[in-house]
């Protein structure tokens, strides 16, 4: 197999604060291979934006990466230089950001704000760079994109800003896109033809995709492989088909059973409390204060991911093995953790 | 059937534009256009579309936050448009909202205890110590701890939050709940609880509620009914199972297929939904929907069609659905001409040579563009040169001027610059030959400057000549040779007192200092010795009348 396109090794990121260092993120490893799609998923607070944060150097001070390692092919992008990040950063790997609003500087034409990309990176200037972004622009599915070139951005609706952002993030062909919340802020409809388009863009340009979101509905149109993040470490890990048909820790089980779903009439039956402040992470297995299966052994021990045997051929790939983090699955390897109730209990 | 707890009856509300110092009206926002619906007691009616179609607008009018330009809001019976301000606290009491920013609708400055209690106390439902213990029991009933009273709203977490707000509008016992996109702003699993809570509180305490959310399968998992709203208007109505099983209006069908589905097997196939919802403040004609509708037809451009149902408790707004068969197989019948609809228009797009793919259409929009661009910059580009030419040819026609006139560096710095700047806008393009041209001009001009320097010197020796012949012719007359101009009785100041400097024969002399360089002369220095050198001696220019005078 070959190398994957980017790497993530045991990432800890600490923030310093008056009460104390705080570990936003412990541990996180995860891979992107070229071309394919890798979702982190968890609510607020789980340590998602910092991660994708950090790949690029863009972790927000104090914030630090203090262990780990992150690889963009050959090249380590923790050793790297603040000018070859720079360079980096929109060229081989490009970023979009939930609000596209604060992410496009007001007082600028959307294409001069592509155009110094293409500047920047490409040293594409003037009529080229022009023909080049109305190209983009008209990529992207912007109608009249001649027309749009020369407006600004509080001229355009929300799903027309992030396309724009999604324009200046391929300007330059990245290897890689990394996706904060695309599409959160935006309409039902609006969300559905962004999906679409990242997903043709994907298909046609063969960008890899690191998608930030909290909508499970999302990732199972988008993610070849999805990782589930609780409390800054990864509890789960594996093929979309994998997590979604046979969820192997409790915490993607409770958000499944948390999602209404059409067609189905039962009560919900969410997960009980809330994430825990990230300064007062509980010992042993973070999720054990919310979780229906916690053993004593949870209290005290971290548990380590461990592969998980799938049940039919399907679904697993033998190259992305399913790995969770639960002692629970540990002795039960056959536990159904949709039924809610422990088998085997009183 | 029983009486609704809320009729809402043709319900519009329309928000001036203005603009201008004097706040000129120019046009108006058409938020809520003409909507009608029930809500029985402890129903809910959930009221979905996308942002900017009005639903928030909707919920305002019924809880008179704001005033709805026309229509009726019946609560129980009484009409809330037209309620004084005293009659409104009595509605309040039946009528609450929840809000969606947890964060911005608890005052931060209050107590949980403050904030909850205070309806009780407006409304004179408890007192003192009773107004803890009642809150204490409401803190209970959500799901927090009874303990928490005293805490400030930053203390608790966003899904807490939200249980204060659902505490505080249970307070008063309503009828009716309002909840304005309650659940949106929270996580997957805290939301899954407040919607269980919401529903719990309704099954006990028998309240209706308006969910207005956006997230499809939210308002499907809490409503009895939904409602789709689209710029303004309501597209249709229907039980909440059936919304779902047989979707009728283009729209809702739309919108139903746009909602991602955790499920990575099943294929995704959105309907094509182009565009974004347009600007409420200028709606499009007849249905507002057609300019996004895959199965528009011809007459949706100008009909408004008036609301069918097609069956019991299910009206749509839509073209389609008039004239459907009675019976079960209505929805067939619709999705049939729908679909047929689409085709039609997807064949009509293709077949019309006219309607070229949209990549072609910009191209040739960007085309058309640049040609025009590029003419009219042509144009401008000859009307500068035509001018550049006309004042570089007039500031020549000047240096050449200057330089007849004896100022000769002068003239050919200007005549150089002029002809450059000619050249600069289009005279000329290539520099070798304005480098010769410019070489060429100076070397004539320098020529030129010459010949007229010589013709002048030979007359001021002339003059000079003409001059010591006189002296001469009178020396020899008093044989005197004299020395000096003075010596002849002549002195140079008389002479040149009236302003016009002229020789003792009545001609007029122009002298110049030397090592002024073109000075023409200085009425305090007459020479090196008093005694005009040929050099000195410049061109005679007036006639001896002059002097005479």
């Amino acid at each position: 197999m070959d190398r994957p396109l980017l790497s993530v090794e045991d990432l800890v990121v600490h923030f310093p604060t008056d009460g104390g260092v705080v570990e936003a993120v412990s541990g996180v490893s995860c891979d992107v291979r070229r071309g394919e799609t890798v979702a982190v998923v968890g609510e607020s607070g789980c340590g998602k934006s910092v991660t994708a944060l950090s790949l690029l150097g863009l972790v927000p001070p104090p914030g630090r990466v203090v262990h780990g390692a992150i690889r963009l092919g050959d090249e380590s992008l923790l050793d790297a230089t603040p000018e070859r990040l720079r360079e980096i950063r929109g060229d081989e790997v490009a970023m979009i950001f939930q609000e596209p609003m604060t992410s496009l500087n007001p007082v600028f034409k959307v294409g001069d704000q592509i155009e110094e990309v293409l500047e920047t990176h490409r040293s594409t200037s003037g009529e080229a760079a022009r023909a080049e972004v109305i190209r983009l622009l008209s990529m992207v599915g912007i109608a009249d994109p001649v027309g749009r070139i020369d407006e600004y951005p509080h001229q355009l609706s929300g799903g027309m800003r992030q396309r724009v952002m999604i324009a200046m993030a391929l300007a330059c062909g990245p290897k890689l896109l990394v996706a904060d919340e695309p599409t959160t802020a935006l309409d039902v409809t609006v969300q559905a033809q962004v999906l679409e388009l990242l997903r043709r863009l994907q298909r046609t340009l063969g960008t890899a995709v690191l998608l930030i979101t909290h909508d499970l509905g999302v990732v199972a149109e988008m993610a070849h492989r999805v990782v589930v993040m609780y409390a800054g470490r990864v509890a789960e890990r594996g093929t979309a088909e994998a997590i979604f048909a046979r969820p192997r820790h409790p915490y993607t089980a409770g958000l499944f059973r948390s999602l209404p779903r059409l067609g189905s009439d039962e009560p919900l039956r969410p997960i009980e409390g809330s994430v825990p402040d990230a300064q007062r992470f509980p010992p042993g297995c973070r999720f054990h204060p919310r979780c229906p299966y916690a053993l004593p052994v949870c209290r005290e021990r971290v548990p380590e991911l461990s592969p998980r045997t799938p049940k039919t051929a399907d679904d697993g790939d033998e190259s992305e093995p399913h790995v969770s983090a639960c002692f629970y699955v540990d002795e039960h390897p056959d536990v159904d953790l949709f039924a809610f109730e422990k088998p085997g209990a009183p | 059937m029983t009486e609704p707890l809320l009729r809402v009856e043709s319900l519009t509300k329309h928000f001036p534009i203005t603009r201008g110092v004097l706040s000129r009206t120019v046009g108006h926002v058409r938020a809520v256009d003409g909507v009608s619906f029930d809500v029985a007691p402890g129903e809910t009616l959930g009221l979905v579309g996308e942002s900017g179609s009005g639903k928030t607008t909707v919920g305002r009018c019924i809880l008179r936050l704001a005033r709805p330009t026309s229509g009726r809001v019946l609560f129980g019976g009484r009409d809330v448009t037209t309620l004084k301000a005293a009659e409104l606290k009595g509605l309040r009491r039946e009528l609450q909202v929840v809000f969606q920013d947890p964060y911005s609708s608890l005052n931060p400055r209050l107590r949980v205890l403050d904030i909850v209690g205070e309806a009780l106390v407006v409304h004179g439902i408890a007192r003192g110590a009773d107004v803890e213990r009642k809150v204490a029991a409401l803190l209970e009933r959500v799901g927090l701890a009874p303990a928490w009273v005293h805490r400030y709203a930053h203390e608790f977490s966003g899904g807490q939050r939200q249980r204060i707000g659902v505490a505080r509008a249970i307070a008063l016992n309503p009828k009716l709940i309002v909840c304005d996109e309650a659940v949106s702003a929270l996580d997957v699993s805290i939301q899954a609880q407040v919607i269980n809570l919401l529903v719990e509180l309704r099954r006990e305490m028998n309240i209706a509620y308006l969910f207005i959310a956006h997230d499809l399968s939210v308002v499907r998992h809490v409503s009895h009914r939904i409602a789709a709203m689209y710029l303004g208007r309501l597209v249709e109505v229907a039980p909440s199972p059936r919304l779902f099983a047989a979707p009728a209006h283009p729209y809702t069908r739309a919108l139903l297929s746009a909602i991602p589905v955790p499920d990575p097997r099943r294929e995704h196939r959105h309907l094509a939904l182009t565009g974004e919802i347009p600007s409420p403040a200028n709606p499009p004609s007849g249905c507002h929907f057609h300019t996004r509708c895959p199965a528009v037809r011809p007459e949706c451009h100008r009909d408004d069609p008036p609301p069918v149902e097609v069956e019991p408790g299910h009206t749509v707004r839509c073209v389609h659905a008039h004239e459907l068969p009675a019976g079960v197989d209505w929805y067939d019948e619709l999705s049939r001409r729908i679909e047929r609809a689409t085709l039609d228009n997807v064949t009509a797009r293709e077949r019309a040579p006219d309607i070229a793919p949209r990549e072609i259409e910009w191209l040739d929009a960007w085309k058309t563009r640049a040609a025009s661009h590029a003419a009219d910059r042509a144009a401008n580009v000859a009307a500068l040169r035509e001018r550049s030419r006309n004042v570089g040819v007039a500031a020549c026609a000047l240096g050449v001027a200057l330089v007849c006139a004896g100022q000769a560096w002068l003239g050919s710095i200007v005549t150089a610059v002029a002809y450059l700047g000619a050249v600069r806008h289009g005279l000329r393009r290539r520099s070798s030959t304005d480098a010769i041209v410019v070489l060429a001009l100076l070397l004539s001009l320098r020529i030129g400057h010459a010949v007229v320097e010589h013709g002048r010197r030979t007359r001021a020796e002339a003059t000079l000549r003409a001059l010591s012949e006189q002296i001469e012719e009178q020396a020899r007359l008093t044989s005197v040779l004299p020395e000096r101009l003075s010596d002849l009785g002549f002195r140079l100041y008389p002479i040149f007192e009236n302003g016009i400097p002229s020789d003792p024969w009545g001609r007029a002399f122009v002298y110049r200092v030397p090592g002024t360089n073109g000075r023409r002369f200085d009425l305090g220095s007459t020479g090196p010795d008093g005694v005009p050198s040929a050099d000195d001696v410049g061109i005679v220019a007036r006639k001896p009348a002059a002097a005479s005078k």
